[in-house]
């Protein structure tokens, strides 16, 4: 049940996400809506290796039992969600500076203010 | 051996230790870059090796020391050897390139980034994990961004967030993927799948590869979701569109081929067709409407990739796709480099070095000889071809001829002249109302034709010392590289090592040129070279090909004398024409589908490069490359059909209609028949004098070759209920009546010297499609006449035009008196052309007609009878306008054409007048050239030729003709004292006022009173027609580039709904 309400808010948030991606014009907004869309991939994969009432994957004392090692929540998501957010942080902070650049230089805080390439 | 992970340790290491380095000493960092970047190519080159000697499948490494399954694993096999070999060596291109650049050389940050994208494309080619991808993209695009950020053209921020927003959907995809993935896989490790999984159950069965698919795919910039990429390569510097193209867009593809396997090939391979096939197709599209060079690149960068797919989902040889995609990576940076350098110093005329290279990348581009893409798109035709599937195969060529005409386009535009408008200009006889000055043709026609024309002789390319900087060498290396890996890979494919001999023969002028051999000397070489060549070739031929194969080594031999008039150098000018006539002997030569092919495509690439040649050529050429290359389609795709059996050996070709349908159209369109004529006049035209004589008479040829090659295949083939033949027969006898027509009402002596041409291979084409022994003797009799007495013709004319500078009849005249030599050619080969007795068109027209009759073609005969005569009003036209009538004050002082042209116009004119002598002299020899195929049906008694119709003595008619015309010549010259000469303008006109002074001689609008009668015949409703072809694709092109509206949230919205298309393609398909 709890997987199951992960994956809604994951693909709620990733709906979201492209709603706003879509319909704002401020470029600010739409890089909110874009990392919206990456927190909603984040919760997808968390949600994938989620086990109810699970034991995290670190070796300790808890780990011995039979019990623990088969209810262990699967570490390999868990580790691809860490990369998936460093590199999310990196394009996002990459998107605003862009941003700022065709801001300043464009004198608008919409996406489309002025178009310069096309077609 | 070196483990895989060293690439990417030497990447990251050097990025992370430049700037210490560059802190101590620039210059030396710069070349220890340049140590990276070569290890980077030497490394895979050593695996390349190894790979292919040891026997060894791949070099594999687990990298922490684990368990493979528990690791991330890189591999290498042939394949990525070969792929990183490239992609590594367009990065050392493009490090070379702009760390030594003169303005603005990439420093610090820039190289750090630029081995950071080598990082992320290495290890994209290499590692076996599906995540391990992600990273290796995200790597690669952010390390992109970053150069993106360094760019001149400060548009590139608006581009660039574009790129990011689309990259990082892509990428949210493509995670979303590696979920499901990962749900039903249990692992991310592709070489420890588990055994037997079923990986297309339920939902999650479509959902994984979907996005997994839609991560990648939009990474590769698919129509119609690529406008992102295109606004960003307009914006972005050269070196990365270069990089964007060749080599990012290349290790993706490697990305690809590692999915593929993994979804079921019923589901992936169709959809991978459809995605191809679209992008193919709407790209080539979109880049035909673009101003942006760059962004035309981009475009076909894209389209490129849309053919690398479309070769991965028909389930042909992998290879095939490598060697497409690695000729495209080595091309397309090569041509953003060109194009770059090109696009800052305007007209390429003085830039030898860049037209060239240029031209190479074009070639490369388009899959066209020597590189290696000719062969690969050759061999996956030929694949197709045996699985029949046409659809597959038009998609393939429609997009290939799409992509020649933009890139032949700018190719033409960079190398024309400054005096070249670009226009199709003929002079056109305003009509009566039209008011005086302002006709645009006109006022056109006659700037650009008179005057000047006749330096078409001299130097246009020559050598200036700026011209040339160290930089090119990079570019010019690359070419290298690519023709030597072309050759090796035909050769692999078929060629022969004698179908290198264009090449070399192409190569060792060229060298004659850098080192400024006079033309002269060249020329003399030339013949030295044909001579040999002759000899060696000979004793191999047989049949139609001796005939043919002394038409062309006689026919260009000749006319090599002709080039003796040129002064100076003439850079390209023999290389370019020994390549064509050596290609035309390997035609001749070739003994299957491929090695003719080959020739033919080389024959196509050297005569188009001659056509450029001339001052007003742009259009010409640009009309004429294109033609030939739909013509070449044509013929590949019927040849694709014939399960590789070669088409001389017609016996045993399989016998569907569809392939000679095929190759009849290529055909057609090679020797110009009526209704896509329109390339020839203008090419023929507006060519070197020199050069347009060796075209219409020899190259005219090329086309008739192939049918006769072809034979008797081609006969016997109902379509639609009526024999193919006959249906040609009428093509020919069309194209023959309306040659001749439009020749009679040109102003322009070259284009009525090129409709003519025209019109008697139309004659030719029907003397075929008779198929009896006498319509091939007729047709094969004035292949060889014709070679003689178009010569002369072209030659005098050349003469002409050389010594007067205009191309206009109406401007010369009277010239009888002061080209007497001329006068004397050029009267003979009219008497030939014309077919009137005692010369040998009239051999040819008798028997032309003896063999329309005696297949029952009335009709035709009466067409080719009336065109026959039309000729005759042309000639006649010609001969009067220019050497008789009244003597230009202009022209007093003008002198007999120089014996370089006049020498070929009498040995040709030798051998028309033993022709017409002894018609058995040629006739004979034709006889056993046909006998294999008709029995003979004529008989010889002494000189006299006789047919069931009839007999003909060639001696006897020469004598009676003497005879006729001595008789009257001498009442003329008694009567000649009472003549009353009128001078030159004396004509009064009643109330009316000409508009100038030409237009009241009477060699201007000659045939008026015909044309008014007449005319509607001539009305240019096929130029028309192609012209509106061309306004349509343009008007789609720009339609289609509307699609990408420059939006980013538009773009978006392009991205999600490809999305849903492909989930329909794989649902429909499931």
């Amino acid at each position: 049940m709890m997987t199951n309400l992960l994956f809604i808010l994951a693909g709620a948030l990733v709906l979201v996400g492209l709603w706003g991606i879509l319909t704002r014009r401020n470029i600010f907004k739409i890089i909110i809506g874009f990392s919206l869309v990456d927190t909603g991939v984040h919760v997808f994969l968390v949600a994938i290796g989620y086990v109810k009432n699970g034991t995290a994957p670190i070796f300790d004392k808890e780990y011995s039992s039979l019990h623990s090692l088969l209810n262990t929540v699967d570490p390999i998501p868990s580790a691809l969600v860490l990369t998936a957010i460093v590199i999310g942080l990196a394009v996002t902070a990459l998107m605003l500076s862009f941003a700022v650049r065709l801001i300043l230089k464009n004198r608008t805080l919409l996406v489309d203010g002025k178009k310069e390439l096309k077609w | 051996m070196v483990n895989p992970v060293f690439l990417i340790a030497i990447t990251l290491g050097f990025a992370f230790i430049f700037p210490l380095f560059e802190k101590i000493n620039p210059k030396l960092s710069r070349l220890a870059g340049i140590l990276v970047f070569l290890t980077l190519v030497v490394i895979p080159l050593i695996w390349f090796i190894n790979i292919s000697n040891m026997d060894i499948p791949y070099i594999y490494s687990s990298t922490v020391g684990l368990p493979s399954n528990l690791t991330i694993n890189l591999a290498v096999s042939y394949m990525e050897a070969l792929v990183l070999l490239v992609v590594n060596g367009v990065g050392l291109f493009v490090y070379l390139q702009e760390a030594y650049s003169k303005e603005s050389p990439w420093k610090g940050k820039q190289i750090i980034l630029l081995s950071i994208v080598m990082l992320g494309a290495n290890g994209l080619i290499i590692t076996r994990d599906i995540f391990n991808i992600f990273v290796f993209m995200e790597i690669s695009t952010i390390s992109l961004f970053g150069l993106l950020s360094c760019s001149s053209d400060d548009r590139v921020f608006e581009g660039g967030f574009k790129y990011m927003l689309a990259s990082g959907l892509s990428s949210v995809f493509y995670l979303i993927g590696i979920g499901f993935f990962y749900l039903v896989a249990g692992t991310l490790n592709l070489d420890a799948l588990p055994d037997g999984i079923n990986f297309t159950g339920g939902v999650l069965g479509v959902l994984w590869p979907l996005f997994l698919l839609s991560g990648v795919l939009i990474e590769l910039k698919p129509a119609f979701a690529n406008g992102w990429g295109m606004d960003t390569y307009e914006a972005a510097d050269y070196s990365l569109g270069a990089i964007m193209s060749g080599i990012q867009a290349t290790a993706l593809i490697i990305v690809l081929t590692k999915i593929i396997p993994l979804i079921e090939s019923n589901i992936i391979m169709p959809l991978l067709l459809v995605v191809g096939s679209i992008t193919f197709i709407i790209s080539h599209l979109q880049a035909l409407g673009q101003s942006s060079f760059k962004k035309m690149l981009g475009y076909s960068s894209s389209a490129q990739i849309g053919l690398v797919l479309i070769v991965l989902g028909s389930g042909t040889n992998i290879l095939l796709a490598i060697v497409l995609l690695l000729t495209h990576s080595v091309a397309k940076s090569g041509l953003f480099y060109t194009g770059k350098y090109f696009n800052e110093c305007g007209s390429g005329r003085d830039k030898p070095l860049l037209v060239v290279l240029s031209s190479l990348f074009v070639i490369a581009l388009l899959g066209l000889p020597p590189f290696p893409g000719f062969g690969a798109k050759w061999t996956l035709l030929q694949i197709l071809g045996g699985k029949s599937d046409v659809f597959t195969i038009f998609i393939i060529l429609l997009g290939s001829l799409l992509e020649g005409v933009y890139l032949f386009r700018w190719l033409g535009l960079k190398i024309k002249s400054d005096r070249d408008s670009g226009l199709v200009v003929s002079e056109v006889v305003p009509d009566d109302d039209a008011i005086p000055g302002y006709s645009s043709s006109d006022t056109i026609g006659v700037a650009s034709q008179t005057g000047l024309a006749g330096l078409g002789g001299c130097i246009k390319v020559h050598f200036s010392s700026d011209s040339f900087s160290y930089h090119q060498l990079f570019p010019a290396l690359m070419a290298v590289i690519m023709v030597v890996s072309g050759v090796v890979f035909n050769k692999g494919v078929g060629l022969t090592f004698r179908f290198l001999i264009p090449f070399s023969g192409i190569l060792f002028f060229v060298v004659l040129d850098l080192f400024r051999v006079p033309t002269k000397f060249q020329v003399f070489l030339a013949i030295v070279a044909s001579i040999i060549l002759g000899f060696y070739v000979y004793p191999e031929l047989n049949g139609f090909n001796t005939l043919f194969g002394f038409i062309f080594l006689f026919g260009i031999g000749v006319q090599f004398i002709a080039f003796f008039n040129r002064k100076g150098y003439s850079p390209g000018l023999m290389a370019l024409t020994v390549g064509l006539l050596v290609s035309l002997i390997s035609i001749l030569t070739s003994k299957t589908n491929f090695q003719l092919f080959f020739s033919w495509e080389m024959m196509t690439l050297t005569s188009y490069f001659l056509v450029l040649r001339g001052d007003n050529a742009f259009a010409g050429g640009y009309r004429y490359i294109l033609f030939s290359l739909a013509s070449a389609f044509f013929i590949l795709a019927g040849f694709s059909m014939l399960h590789g059996i070669f088409i001389g050996e017609y016996m045993s070709l399989p016998q569907n209609l569809l392939p000679v349908i095929l190759i009849i159209i290529g055909i057609i369109i090679k020797f110009a028949g009526i209704g896509v004529h329109i390339w020839l006049p203008v090419s023929y035209a507006e060519a070197e004098n020199d050069v347009s004589s060796i075209f219409s008479t020899v190259l005219s040829k090329v086309g008739v070759y192939m049918l006769f090659l072809g034979g008797l295949y081609f006969s016997k083939r109902v379509f639609k209920g009526v024999d193919t033949m006959y249906l040609l027969g009428w093509i020919g006898v069309l194209t023959s009546v309306a040659g001749s027509m439009m020749a009679l009402f040109q102003e322009d002596i070259k284009y009525t010297l090129a409709y003519s041409s025209m019109g008697q291979v139309g004659y030719m084409i029907l003397g075929f499609s008779i198929m009896s022994h006498l319509g091939w003797i007729s047709s094969l009799y004035l292949v060889t006449t014709h070679m003689m007495f178009i010569g002369m013709l072209f030659l005098s004319v050349s003469g002409v035009i050389y010594r007067t500078g205009t191309r206009l009849m109406y401007q010369t005249g009277g010239l009888i008196k002061r080209m007497p030599l001329s006068f004397i050619s050029a009267l003979f080969a009219i008497i030939a052309l014309s077919g009137v007795p005692p010369l040998s068109g009239f051999g040819a027209k008798w028997l032309m007609y003896s063999a329309l009759l005696e297949k029952g073609w009335y009709l035709q005969a009466a067409m080719a009878m009336f065109a026959s005569g039309v000729a005759f009003l042309y000639l006649f036209r010609l001969i009067h306008s220019i050497f008789l009538g009244q003597e230009k004050a202009i022209y007093l002082n003008v002198k007999e054409a120089p014996a370089p042209l006049l020498i070929p116009q009498y040995i040709f004119m030798i051998c028309v007048m033993a022709i017409s002598m002894f018609p058995n002299l040629l006739i004979k020899p034709l006889q056993t050239v046909i006998e294999p195929y008709f029995a003979s049906t004529v008989r010889w008694e002494g000189y006299e030729v006789i047919s069931a119709l009839g007999y003909w003595n060639g001696n006897a008619v020469m004598y009676v003709t003497m005879g006729v015309f001595i008789i009257p010549l001498i009442w003329l010259l008694i009567v000649n004292r009472h003549v009353y000469k009128v001078k030159q303008f004396n004509i009064v006109y009643a109330a009316e006022r000409p508009f100038k002074p030409e237009t009241t001689h009477y060699a201007y609008n000659f045939f008026g009173h015909y044309q008014k009668a007449l005319g509607f015949l001539v009305e240019p409703l096929i130029s028309k027609f192609w012209n509106g072809t061309g306004i349509l694709v343009n008007n789609l092109s720009g339609g289609l580039r509307r699609w990408n509206s420059g939006n980013p949230q538009g773009y978006v919205f392009q991205i999600l709904l490809y999305v849903i298309f492909l989930s329909f393609l794989m649902g429909g398909t499931n």
